[in-house]
């Protein structure tokens, strides 16, 4: 369901860049991502956003058919009344993928925004202060980096238990250490130009000038950034639960929806992991779009 | 001695006999980053009369704008101070605390810097900006502060405050950008006004323009100046005093008729003889 305006965006993509190109320079030197392009991209990624938001919250009020009921006919193809078709118990895979909504969006939204903004913190004080501050935050973290990051949230996640709160908590802590050195490199590269002395010089405090002077220029990139990396955090989420541990065992999740359905792909049961898989693809795809627009829109020179 | 007043027009004023505002005694001092820890400043000593115009004139690298900077305690963090004090209307300025100086910062002494674009947010609007320091420092409203911001660049004769307060720094020219630092730095009414070569880097018509506007607003409200430069030119027209500085020491300072058509000092005499005003003498 999410295919077709994705691979729309994705023709008008190079045909745009072409159009800006050609008009620029007639070597037809690509320019930079162009602004049409980018302001479609990134109404397009906020309207799947929405419509994922939406599909989320009614889940909650309607579904078809119980996500968790088991018992009607098994393998049922997609058509009417099971519009994605029934899996191995008899569950409603469009009812199960509408359920799963919620617990994808909830677990990657609350992980992202708890990782951006302890990261953007962290990192904004290590920048700016320097010396002793960002010496032990760095220090900290480059010692969690030590681990590869699924292996780490899967230890983790096994340690803890499985559990919505530590699955955000995790993937958060996660995700952390990645905020906080582009937060801490933005302020960094910022901290000696001329406007920062000027905010002292107007009697600023320190943390004024870190947070309300410096922060604010980078805002862009890190928007941008929590965008592309809510699409990894979507990812993650999908493979822990694809793996098994992340969720309780029956709760709909897309990652284990499809670990479900994978022996039918086999056999030509397709639809059980198909569906789930398309909504993962739409998720990330809409967040990728999101973030490619929200650094041009953060930044006033780029705006207009 | 008035009859050098064609030289320097400022002159035809009486220069103001007030008692100094600013007083900086045997300021020394050198960079922990330097190797031989040699002396970067050495014993800098001259004072600001009240509501006069000082010119402090000397080469890049004379320490003209690191005695400024130690004047608001914003210096470079690698600086060593090792001799002097610097007193504003009394009080040492290098023995306040950090809140103290917050309080002093932008709202009694204010500052203009070389580059006007560099040195503003490129994120906020002008208005903001201006109104932000408002609200720092007097408490003002978000509504006051803005109107505030607005009176500001109608100050500084900046045609259509009321849109150009809602514009950002990329969208105002070198020299709107300056009349914008200048606006923002007497929004609180200071009682010193440091200007750092608040011309270099504009066309010769924008900063005959920016000059004009600066000696314009200091005389009307006989604000404390303290221009740092290099342009005799400018000394000559605009400026009451004159201090000369060279390698971090003071030469020669007097007023600046005296120190323009009289140098006592080589490096004074060497530094007219290369400007233009020979020309014109």
């Amino acid at each position: 369901m999410t295919t077709p305006t994705r691979s729309a965006a994705g023709v008008a993509d190079p045909s745009e860049s072409g159009v800006g190109g050609g008009t620029a320079s007639p070597v037809g030197k690509r320019r930079w991502r162009p602004r049409p392009t980018g302001a479609l991209g990134f109404r397009i990624g906020v309207g799947l956003l929405v419509c994922y938001l939406l599909v989320a919250v009614t889940s909650y009020f309607w579904t078809p058919f119980d996500p968790l009921g088991v018992g009607g006919d098994v393998l049922v193809k997609p058509g009417m009344p099971y519009l994605f078709g029934t899996d191995r118990l008899g569950e409603d895979v469009f009812s199960r993928t509408m359920a799963a909504t919620r617990y994808d969006l909830l677990i990657t939204v609350a992980s992202v925004c708890l990782a951006l903004v302890l990261g953007t913190v962290l990192g904004t004080i290590g920048g700016y202060y320097g010396k002793f501050w960002d010496g032990a935050i760095m220090r900290a973290i480059e010692t969690f980096n030590a681990f590869p990051t699924l292996l780490f949230a899967m230890l983790i996640v096994s340690a803890v238990g499985p559990g919505i709160l530590n699955i955000i908590v995790v993937l958060a802590f996660v995700g952390l250490p990645s905020y906080l050195r582009l937060a801490r490199a933005e302020v960094l590269s910022r901290k000696t130009w001329q406007f920062a002395e000027a905010a002292r010089m107007v009697g600023c405090r320190s943390w004024r000038i870190a947070f309300r002077h410096l922060l604010p220029n980078s805002i862009g990139p890190l928007l941008a950034f929590t965008a592309v990396n809510a699409a990894w955090v979507a990812l993650i989420t999908a493979s822990l639960g694809y793996l098994g541990i992340g969720l309780q065992p029956g709760v709909p999740e897309w990652g284990s929806m499809i670990a479900n359905g994978q022996d039918g792909i086999i056999t030509g049961q397709w639809w059980v992991s198909f569906f789930p898989g398309m909504a993962i693809l739409g998720m990330t795809g809409s967040l990728y779009l999101l973030g490619d627009g929200l650094g041009d829109r953060f930044d006033p020179r780029r705006r207009r | 001695m008035s009859a050098d007043a064609a030289v320097t027009p400022a002159a035809r004023r009486r220069a103001p006999a007030g008692d100094a505002i600013l007083e900086i005694e045997n300021y020394g001092g050198y960079f922990s980053t330097s190797t031989d820890h040699a002396p970067t400043l050495k014993g800098v000593t001259y004072s600001l009369a009240r509501g006069a115009i000082t010119a402090i004139v000397g080469e890049t690298g004379s320490g003209k704008s690191l005695t400024a900077l130690s004047v608001l305690q914003i210096q470079p963090a690698s600086f060593v101070r090792t001799s002097g004090r610097i007193l504003f209307d009394g009080q040492d300025l290098t023995e306040l605390d950090e809140q103290a100086l917050r309080g002093i910062r932008g709202a009694r002494i204010s500052m203009v810097f070389q580059d006007a674009r560099a040195a503003l947010n490129p994120v906020f609007t002008v208005g903001r900006q201006i109104a932000d320091v408002c609200r720092l420092h007097q408490g003002l409203s978000r509504k006051d502060a803005a109107d505030a911001a607005v009176a500001a660049l109608r100050l500084v004769h900046i045609p259509d405050p009321e849109r150009r307060v809602r514009q950002y720094p990329h969208e105002f020219s070198g020299g709107m950008a300056q009349r914008v630092m200048i606006a923002m730095a007497l929004v609180c009414q200071p009682e010193l006004l440091i200007l750092d070569e608040p011309t270099t880097g504009l066309d010769v018509t924008i900063q005959a323009e920016i000059i004009a506007l600066i000696t314009e607003l200091c005389r009307e409200t006989e604000l404390t100046t303290c221009l740092i430069t290099h342009d005799l030119g400018v000394v000559a027209e605009t400026c009451d005093y004159a201090v000369v500085m060279r390698r971090g020491e003071v030469l020669e300072k007097g007023t600046c008729e005296q120190v323009l058509t009289a140098p006592r000092h080589e490096y004074t005499q060497q530094l007219l003889a290369a400007s233009r005003l020979v020309e014109n003498a």
